[in-house]
């Protein structure tokens, strides 16, 4: 049994400190996952507290099934942000409002500059097909391995790694356009 | 060569997403790196960028005060719950009669199967009344969702046998309650942390709006795309012992919905 194997079990079963462990390793990806999917600081806190409520609720019922505990999480999140979407009836942001960068010097010019970067790049990827786009934000946003994307979004490896060459290329061609 | 190159960029994605330097990533091969190179300079903008995004600390430190209180108010809940003993003694009983229940109702459903199995059938409705007692008497979500998926598989059968006949008001109909089917399995405990309950009522709300203006192949097109999107969202979470099931009604759908549409045409 892998060391998250057992993690995730503990979890299952109740273990307040396994749960603990779980949600501190996933936290911080979750929110990114879903900051740099909505462009909006409240809106990716509120919906990340949502996915940990959820995950909570439903980590009784989880089984390990050769998929991996990040596709659950991530297929949670996804959908919860979907929900999100369609609850409010808008589309996701191309801009976003503010971000919240981890820079060590909190210099304000370099911190725009980061916002500029940060914001072309998502506006770029926004313009991917969904499939690409979905890849992208899943392995480059959220951290997720490829066999943890393919287990998300029920694709085979293959496709996803194809999804992310032809993504990363189709992104590098909008990047040049756009500059 | 397409696939080696796809597989080699992961590889080198997988190196910078674990925060190696992009200097480290240099390609070896040097034809390799031509193609590769500018594709690894966009991944290491989109890595650096998107990873930069962090949850402020005060946010950080709510949300970890917020879960640990709903983590101690379900433990709270839980342990108010009655005593095993209790429960057990309890699930005895129930599963004892239910037993006896369902015995008599599946003799009397495989009567009604064996006589007439059809939706114009005079024992039509004990088969399905007796599908809905199996239902409710079914004694974990696991048995509930394998006897949905049977029933579905049945209404395929039937549907077939009634498009072969020129029947398209009954196909219709049938077509309608395999998607119904599908949905409430969906709805079951055993899916509950997928929350894809809009996924359902998206699917449920385009059938129950297809108007009459709508040709059959129209209809039947929409719940085979719409069973199929539901079982495709299940399936990777489904309990072992369902998928084969799952599985065979996806490739169930896909014949028999095909089937109809050209044995309706044929004999109109």
């Amino acid at each position: 049994m892998s060391l998250e194997q057992d993690l995730v079990t503990r979890a299952v079963q109740g273990d307040a400190d396994a749960f603990a462990e779980l949600y501190e390793s996933n936290f911080d990806r979750v929110y990114r996952y879903l900051y740099v999917r909505l462009g909006n600081q409240a809106e990716a806190e509120d919906l990340t507290q949502e996915v940990f409520a959820k995950v909570l609720e439903a980590i009784g019922s989880f089984q390990w099934r050769n998929a991996p505990f990040a596709s659950w999480l991530f297929r949670i999140a996804h959908n919860k942000m979907i929900d999100y979407i369609r609850r409010e009836k808008r589309i996701e942001r191309v801009d976003s409002d503010e971000t919240v960068l981890s820079l060590d010097d909190p210099d304000p010019a370099e911190i725009a500059e980061h916002n500029l970067q940060l914001e072309k790049v998502r506006h770029n990827i926004g313009r991917l097909s969904p499939a690409q786009r979905e890849v992208i934000w899943l392995r480059f946003g959220a951290g997720l391995s490829t066999t943890e994307v393919a287990s998300a979004l029920g694709k085979s490896t293959g496709t996803v790694k194809a999804l992310q060459y032809n993504g990363i290329a189709s992104l590098r061609k909008l990047m040049e356009q756009s500059s | 060569m397409t696939h080696e190159l796809h597989e080699l960029f992961d590889q080198y994605v997988d190196r910078l997403i674990s925060g190696e330097e992009t200097t480290a990533c240099v390609v070896q091969d040097l034809d390799l790196s031509e193609v590769l190179g500018p594709l690894l300079e966009t991944s290491t903008l989109v890595v650096q960028q998107l990873g930069a995004v962090e949850p402020s600390p005060e946010f950080r430190q709510a949300a970890r005060t917020r879960i640990r209180s709903l983590f101690f108010s379900r433990l709270a809940h839980k342990e108010s719950r009655p005593g095993f003993l209790f429960m057990w003694w309890q699930r005895r009983w129930v599963t004892a009669m239910a037993t006896a229940l369902v015995v008599c109702l599946a003799g009397m459903g495989l009567l009604a199967a064996s006589v007439d199995s059809l939706p114009n059938g005079f024992f039509y409705p004990m088969k399905t009344a007796t599908e809905q007692a199996r239902l409710t008497l079914a004694l974990s979500d696991l048995d509930r969702a394998q006897l949905q998926l049977e029933f579905a598989e049945s209404r395929l059968d039937e549907m077939t046998t009634m498009a072969g006949r020129g029947d398209s008001d009954t196909v219709i109909l049938l077509a309608g309650e395999v998607t119904q089917l599908v949905a409430q399995m969906c709805t079951g405990a055993l899916f509950e942390s997928l929350d894809i309950d809009s996924e359902i009522s998206e699917v449920l709300a385009a059938r129950s709006a297809a108007g009459s203006d709508l040709s059959l192949e129209e209809v039947l097109s929409m719940d085979r795309a719409g069973a199929l999107q539901l079982l495709q969202y299940v399936i990777v979470s489904a309990p072992p012992e369902l998928q084969p099931a799952i599985e065979r009604l996806m490739e169930a759908l896909s014949r028999d919905f095909d089937a109809s549409i050209s044995l309706i045409e044929s004999s109109a």
